[in-house]
């Protein structure tokens, strides 16, 4: 047989196998190398070092470890129960209650999604700051004493439990629009009241979903950087992501091995979580409550209630969009940062924005930005693209598929800071590919965080679109390469440009792979609003927040514009 | 003269893996279409005929056994061109029309794909009379989701048949229309493959489908193909117990062959009546003693309300059957009546002309010609599989 007709036939399995490779590598060998230099004493990237479990003795004789680790479930549990207390609260309100204006508080509360974390730890401190903040300020002033320093365990939590308020809230609302509403209504006919209907039905049955939501929560809560490091660094609280950071890029020299071990435990906790919410989910199916009936269940009368419901959205308003962006805008707009008086307000410039447009590091972090913003998500949807090819619609068997599957999901499992912390010895050893300190390191992490999640998007894009279409296409003369490319890829558009903004996004505001693996010369835009932040110019970092903001805005909605277009349906 | 065989597939074997395990799904299935042929594989679903249709189209790969098209073997042990290199056009069940691009371009792609080059305006020549042929002028520009289902329907024919195919393949193309639209389309697609001489294999599961369109049918269970013949042949003479049920609506009773008398070509099978049946031989293995079935349609048995006059006329003829009985249920359809007579505690289907009315509790004398008794062969297929029969 002749090469290229050798290379036609085996093609399938030709692109399985650099599939799996790719994959396998960008997974594997970044958390191989991590179980790896654990277990090695030496710095990583010199010579030396012997097998040794001396990093985990370390750890693990030390009292601290054992602190942050409670810390880290106390924070967690704190936020997800609170998170969800309130998520899903205003879901129960805006699906089932006749509260007025349940259009208007389902976007507002959605949209605070928008906001990325570390601005919003920011505006936060400005507000609650024991020192600065606002709202102390004018506790102070009109009762004569301060209300609340954010710079404490539960401040961390009050910022972060807002922040969740909207995920919780969208996971609650899911299971309760697909929730059966004839099983409620079967229960009042029966002749039960409305709260014994809550007690007795609906709360039994969402249940599972609530469990599935809770773990997830906390899942997300136990690996997040953004409010722990704006606001427990500086109260000297740690948790477990901020000390593999302290660990790996504060001090000096880095204590590598501390992190690692602590990367170690972090690791194996995310895999047992992940795990149990897969399975916590899959119960759930079995628990499956959705029924194709569209109508809605009848709307519970709040009475003089539903006032107070829509008070508790105005409230909620006021404190999770209005007043952060008002004390960025504010503060943006003063020389130097000064609580509000007729005497500030006379100070008012644009000169920040004048002084962030001209400085000489704005060119190379914009760039930096872009670049990533650009590059990270563009790999991103490729590779996601071709798992689900190879996994929806290729011949390879059922064990490779399966051997994909689970590759691409397990850094689902591995918190950022994690694949950080991995990426980071593998390019201390891996010097012939010089991408160390450049914008390509961080753009990679990204690329391995995010692929579960754009996998499985495309994934289940690609399923929607009947196998016939490209079958037929086949039979129509195109290859089984060109049928992919040809019909199922331009029919799936909508989807890959909503994962490709979404990455984008997150590419922008995550802000722990970035911290980790910056130096001078891959600046981005959210490790140097956290320099100037440490650096203390709050005038300046209001003034990038609300410059990002507003461009962050401008991408999702040119997005959302895009992929409506190429939407066909 | 013989014609010339275009398509050939010979004791093909196909198994899938689903979740309940292996299924085999195609067992050992051989038969040649002829040149110009319209060949139905007609048979209930999950019984391979749509998993042979993709065997011969490429879209799965065979087991064992050997596929042939024109003069080439596109499958076989050791061998398979992909469906892009077989000479083939196909039309789906879900038409597969492609949302993202308008009617024109959907029936350019083939042609764009061709090794052949054609310039742009031979193509657009080629969709203008690709459309016409399916009444479809004029509405090349339109985004192809704004068809209706019966005009998509169209649209694939025509873009199957754009680059004149060697054969046709057609996935129960007509299942997803509602039942008025389904009759026009059938006569349409008849008159289509009628003028073009196409060399077709159609799959359905609709009966009336297929003896309406075919040339000839293969009628597949289980995985294999039981019985091929020409409609008529099919539905009037059926060799096995499987084609007598699956047409239509068939007495089928079990006997004993008690005679043969290979003379005058008949057979006298005694299945538990007054009267052993008298039936015409046809070319099927039969012996005295022989256990059998015979198949006897509800169509071909008239009823008589007065029984003296006709036993003495029958009986003197010897190719004439009758069985008494009373009517136990009279429904009238419309175009004919439909009854059920007790004969000694067994239920008979008789259909007669609506101008005939007998009501329950009548005595009545069944009477049907021998060459409509039809001798089936031993049952190949077990009785769990019988098809539901329908009216």
């Amino acid at each position: 047989m002749k090469p290229v007709a050798w290379i036609i036939e085996k093609r399938d399995r030709i692109l399985t196998g650099a599939v799996i490779g790719v994959v396998g590598v960008l997974v594997l060998v970044p958390l191989g190398m991590l179980v790896w230099s654990s277990l090695r004493t030496g710095r990583p990237g010199f010579p030396g070092g012997a097998f040794s479990l001396i990093h985990y003795e370390t750890a693990y004789s030390d009292w601290g470890t054992y602190l942050t680790l409670i810390r880290s479930f106390f924070f967690a549990g704190s936020v997800t129960v609170i998170g969800l207390g309130l998520g899903g609260l205003f879901a129960w309100i805006i699906e089932r209650t006749n509260m007025p204006y349940r259009e208007w508080a389902y976007s507002m509360t959605v949209s605070t999604l928008a906001i990325p974390r570390m601005l919003f730890g920011i505006a936060w401190v400005l507000l609650l700051s024991g020192k600065i903040g606002l709202i102390n300020k004018f506790f102070q002033y009109a009762f004569g004493f301060r209300g609340f320093d954010v710079y404490s365990m539960g401040g961390m939590i009050w910022v972060q439990a807002l922040i969740e308020v909207p995920t919780a809230f969208l996971m609650v609302l899911g299971s309760l629009r697909s929730m059966d509403p004839s099983l409620e209504e079967a229960a009042s006919v029966s002749r039960s009241s409305t709260l014994k209907t809550m007690r007795k039905i609906t709360f039994p049955i969402m249940t599972p979903a609530m469990l599935a939501a809770a773990i997830f929560l906390f899942t997300v809560n136990i690996e997040v950087f953004e409010i722990p490091g704006i606001i427990g660094l500086p109260a000297g609280i740690t948790i477990f992501s901020t000390a593999i950071y302290l660990n790996a890029n504060v001090l000096t020299p880095p204590n590598y091995g501390l992190a690692n071990t602590y990367a170690m435990t972090f690791l194996v906790l995310s895999i047992v979580l992940v795990t149990l919410y897969r399975k916590g989910t899959r119960h759930a199916e079995q628990y499956s409550t959705i029924t194709g009936k569209g109508f809605r269940p009848r709307l519970i009368d709040l009475g003089a209630g539903r006032y107070v419901a829509f008070f508790i959205f105005i409230v909620f308003f006021i404190i999770t969009i209005l007043l952060p962006m008002l004390v960025l805008l504010y503060g943006s707009l003063l020389p130097l940062y000064e609580v509000p008086s007729a005497e500030a307000f006379t100070k008012i410039t644009l000169q920040n924005y004048v002084s962030i447009i001209q400085a000489p590091w704005l060119g190379k972090v914009l760039k930096n930005t872009i670049l990533l913003m650009a590059v990270a998500p563009t790999a991103c949807v490729f590779l996601a693209a071709l798992v689900a090819w190879v996994v929806h619609r290729t011949r390879v068997s059922k064990k490779w598929k399966a051997v994909i599957d689970v590759l691409s999901f397990l850094p689902q499992a591995t918190p950022s800071i994690v694949i950080a912390l991995c990426l980071l010895i593998v390019f201390l050893y891996v010097r012939f590919i010089p991408i160390y300190g450049t914008v390509w390191i961080i753009a990679l992490a990204f690329v391995i965080r995010y692929l579960p999640f754009s996998s499985r998007t495309i994934g289940a894009a690609v399923i929607q679109i009947h196998k016939e279409l490209e079958e037929s296409a086949q039979i129509c003369r195109a290859s089984e390469m060109k049928s992919f490319f040809k019909i199922t890829l331009p029919l799936i558009a909508p989807a890959l440009v909503n994962v490709w903004i979404w990455v984008s996004m997150q590419s922008v505001r995550a802000l722990s792979a970035a911290l980790m693996l910056y130096s001078s010369k891959n600046e981005v835009l959210s490790t140097r609003i956290w320099e100037i932040w440490y650096e203390g110019d709050i005038a300046k970092v209001s003034a990038l927040a609300v410059m990002m903001i507003a461009v962050l805005l401008m991408v999702s909605l040119i997005g959302r514009i895009v992929s409506a277009r190429m939407s066909h349906r | 003269m013989e014609e010339r065989v275009i398509v050939r597939v010979a004791n093909l074997y196909k198994k899938y893996t689903s979740r309940e395990g292996i299924v085999q799904a195609v067992k050992g299935v051989s038969f040649d279409v002829k040149d110009g042929e319209f060949y139905t594989l007609l048979g209930p679903s999950g019984c391979g005929k749509t998993t042979t249709l993709r065997c011969v189209a490429g879209l799965e790969r065979i087991d064992n056994g050997e596929i042939m098209i024109g003069s080439e073997v596109v499958a076989s042990n050791h061998k398979f061109v992909p469906p892009y290199k077989r000479p083939i056009g196909m039309v789906f069940q879900s038409y597969a029309i492609w949302p993202h691009m308008t009617v024109a371009q959907n029936i350019a792609f083939p042609l764009k794909n061709m090794e052949q080059k054609y310039s742009t305006q031979e193509i657009n020549r080629m969709i203008q009379e690709v459309l016409a042929l399916v009444q479809l002028d004029g509405l090349g520009e339109r985004p192809a989701p704004n068809l209706s289902g019966g005009q998509q329907q169209r649209l694939a024919l025509a873009r199957a048949l754009v680059y004149n195919p060697t054969v046709l393949l057609l996935d129960e193309p007509l299942s997803n229309l509602d039942a008025k639209l389904r009759e026009e389309m059938r006569l349409e697609l008849k008159g289509l493959s009628h003028r073009l001489g196409i060399t077709t294999i159609y799959v359905t599961h609709d009966q009336l489908e297929a003896l309406v369109l075919s040339d000839r049918i293969g009628l597949m269970c289980d995985g294999q193909l039981i019985e091929e013949g020409a409609p008529y042949e099919l539905y009037m003479y059926p060799k096995y117990y499987f084609t007598a049920s699956f047409f239509g609506v068939n007495n089928i009773l079990d006997g004993r062959v008690t005679q043969v008398d290979r003379t005058n070509g008949m057979a006298q099978v005694d299945v538990g009546l007054e009267h052993p049946i008298t039936s015409l031989i046809r070319d099927i293995p039969i012996e005295i003693g022989q256990k059998t079935q015979i198949a006897i349609r509800p169509e071909n048995i008239n009823l008589d309300q007065d029984s003296s006059s006709t036993t003495s006329m029958t009986h003197s003829k010897e190719n004439i059957n009758t069985f008494e009985g009373f009517v136990k249920e009279a429904v009238f359809l419309g175009d004919f009546v439909d009854y059920r007579v007790d004969v000694k505690g067994r239920l008979f289907r008789v259909r007669t002309h609506p101008d005939m009315r007998v009501g329950p509790g009548t005595r009545v004398t069944g009477i049907f010609a021998s060459k409509h008794a039809c001798i089936l062969e031993q049952p190949r297929i077990t009785m769990d599989q019988r098809p539901e029969t329908k009216i």
